[in-house]
């Protein structure tokens, strides 16, 4: 039987199963703003249900998306009932966790105590390489653990807008890493349990073992979830090059390697320029020229895909108003006769 | 459409999708996309050909080398380069992303930084870690056990008769020396050889054939003897005695690598602890020999 893929999120957007999507791909191809067109058509479509927008990516933008500013605590959208947005911050998240560890173990005068009161952990803790991916990974652990227990704030779906690729890569493979890391140190903790028991009491011990087990849980449970095509997808963002392309597969493939379902791919910055008979250069010809090409291997090579293919604006999609304006394409498709002036409006609105 | 349509549209979809990526589509789609441009030095390995056999969500090692890869050729694209993107050579284990965070903290613990935290003396603590991960999924492969030297669990009644043998060998070579020849020796020396022995101050020492001379001579001979049939025992019973009863070895056992500056610590100290064991006998039969020719020359002078 031939199903027809649309080439619209219509699906996604009203999905009731969804609980994480992720929206990567190289950088600078617009993940920020599909990330964000996604989230408000996801909260306008489903007015009863919670998201939450998240930025894995240590260059934050969502402030700048939006027009204001988000931190590391969720915080509703102005104009939005029922999207949030949050930005973790690496060396806050570390100065809070640095903060507490003082709070129940530090001392003055001790010299552990001491570093922490300094806040210096923190600091030396937080330029490590993969620390903004921990991080973020530690927030959706919380989220489930929230969930679970009904406690906070509680979403129904989490939008992550995420770094470029490797670092997506680096936090998607947490789980599998953390899983396998945790089951050593369980077999290193059984094998000198004994002895470590008698060096910090047998209470102690017990209380690490509680914990590392209860975090081993917690990451086999994520990766359940990120493995399920009904509550996990992933959506790629490129542009109609050639290098936007080869790194678009790549990153398909390493996803679909972590039995991470990826199906719907948002071409951004497209000129449809045979289109605009008024605003119509050489340049513009030419590069849509090239950019129809690559155009037409992506649908050759993701005809199974929900392919979207977005407009290049002649302004920037910045602010609510321009981005529920923008994200509306998503949608329904973009169909460049009839929708062609809607670019040029988001250029006049500030 | 139903929703059970949708349901079964979107898992054929799914299966469809898979089945063009599999068996060695990867490759293929991105020979492909890389076929249309001349002189594309981007490589066309596909990480779903690597990982095709294992069923499951795995975190391939490879996925390291094609990010790595990318970012790298973007760089150098970036800079107009035209030299061939070659491997990037053999995975470090230290190098892996996932214990960038770890590595660091074992920098925090005193490693050299441009080797981030990694040197010939004080090996990675999580590539040690890693290492012993990647070991264990290979058949056979003996874990390299980052907290120091590892052997299989011993099963306490061979270790209790292997102890029980070793000591066996301790007393009998204590009795045949003592017997054989410390004993008729001190008595020959305090008393028939009496003269020559209390003539000069230290002629009992200085001399070549003086009766520490030779003392010294007989025990470098019986405790080289005693120690190789220690070592011949536990060859035989697969037992390293010292590994499996020293506390102090145990406790040394525990610092991982990287904390002390000393490459190799636990084997420094199963070797120091091993010399000392021979030692100590040397020690003890001389204090033994002193205290017997003051007691018979004592005797004698009585």
């Amino acid at each position: 039987m031939e199903y027809t893929v649309e080439s619209n999120l219509h699906d996604l957007i009203n999905s009731k199963t969804h609980k994480w999507i992720f929206v990567g791909g190289k950088g600078g191809v617009g993940k920020t703003t599909s990330s964000c067109s996604i989230s408000i058509q996801m909260a306008t479509a489903q007015p009863n249900k919670q998201f939450l927008l998240i930025s894995t990516d240590p260059a934050h933008n969502l402030s700048d998306a939006f027009g204001e500013k988000f931190g590391k605590d969720a915080r509703k959208v102005t104009g939005m009932d029922n999207l949030s947005c949050m930005e973790i911050d690496p060396s806050a998240a570390l100065k809070d966790m640095n903060d507490m560890a003082v709070a129940q173990n530090g001392s003055v005068g001790d010299g552990l105590g001491d570093l922490l009161q300094g806040g210096a952990l923190a600091d030396i803790t937080g330029s490590i390489p993969g620390i903004d991916e921990a991080l973020s990974f530690m927030e959706v652990m919380k989220h489930i653990k929230r969930q679970e227990e009904g406690e906070g704030e509680k979403y129904d779906t989490v939008i992550f807008d995420t770094a470029p690729t490797g670092h997506t890569l680096r936090f998607l493979q947490l789980p599998q890493t953390l899983s396998q890391l945790l089951e050593k140190f369980g077999d290193i903790a059984g094998k000198f349990g004994p002895m470590l028991n008698s060096f910090t009491g047998g209470a102690q011990n017990m209380d690490i073992m509680g914990k590392m087990n209860e975090l081993k849980a917690n990451v086999e449970k994520i990766k359940q979830q990120f493995t399920d095509p009904d509550l996990t997808t992933f959506v790629c963002v490129c542009i109609s090059e050639f290098l936007s392309l080869y790194e678009t597969e790549r990153l398909i493939q390493e996803l679909m390697s972590y039995d991470m379902d990826v199906n719907s791919i948002i071409v951004n910055q497209l000129l449809f320029a045979e289109d605009d008979s008024e605003h119509n250069c050489r340049r513009c010809q030419s590069r849509w020229k090239m950019q129809k090409k690559y155009l037409d291997q992506i649908d050759e090579l993701y005809e199974d895909f929900h392919v979207v293919k977005m407009p290049l604006c002649a302004g920037e999609i910045r602010g609510l108003t321009n981005l529920k304006m923008f994200s509306q394409f998503l949608n329904t498709g973009y169909a460049p006769k009839v929708d062609g002036k809607i670019i040029y409006e988001l250029e006049e609105q500030k | 459409m139903s929703e059970t349509s949708e349901a079964e549209k979107r898992r054929i979809l799914r299966e469809r999708r898979q089945q063009k990526f599999g068996n060695g589509g990867g490759s293929s789609r991105l020979a492909k996309i890389t076929g249309q441009t001349d002189n594309s030095f981007l490589s066309t390995d596909s990480p779903l050909d690597s990982n095709s056999s294992s069923p499951g969500p795995v975190a391939q090692k490879d996925n390291q080398e094609s990010t790595k890869e990318m970012d790298e050729l973007l760089a150098r694209l970036a800079q107009n380069e035209s030299k061939h993107v070659k491997d990037v050579g053999p995975k470090s284990s230290a190098k892996s992303p996932e214990l960038d965070l770890f590595a660091q903290l074992v920098k925090m613990q005193g490693g050299d930084a441009s080797t981030q935290g990694a040197t010939p003396e004080t090996p990675d603590l999580f590539a040690e870690l890693m290492k012993s991960m990647q070991a264990d999924s290979q058949q056979g492969a003996q874990p390299d056990f980052p907290f120091g030297t590892c052997q299989p669990p011993i099963d306490a009644a061979v270790l209790a008769a292997h102890n029980a043998s070793v000591n066996k060998l301790k007393a009998y070579t204590i009795i045949v020396k003592w017997v054989f020849f410390i004993l008729p020796y001190i008595y020959y020396t305090t008393h028939a050889a009496r003269k020559t022995f209390e003539s000069s101050d230290m002629e009992a020492v200085t001399s070549k054939f003086s009766f520490f001379t030779i003392f010294t001579t007989f025990e470098i001979v019986t405790l080289s003897v005693y120690y190789q049939l220690l070592l011949s025992a536990e060859k035989s019973h697969h037992i390293n005695t010292l590994n499996s009863n020293s506390k102090i070895l145990s406790l040394v056992s525990m610092i991982p690598p990287g904390l002390v500056p000393i490459k190799n610590l636990p084997g420094k100290t199963s070797q120091a602890l091993q010399y000392w064991d021979v030692l100590s006998m040397y020690l003890t039969d001389l204090a033994f020999t002193i205290l017997l020719i003051g007691l018979f020359q004592y005797y004698w002078s009585t």
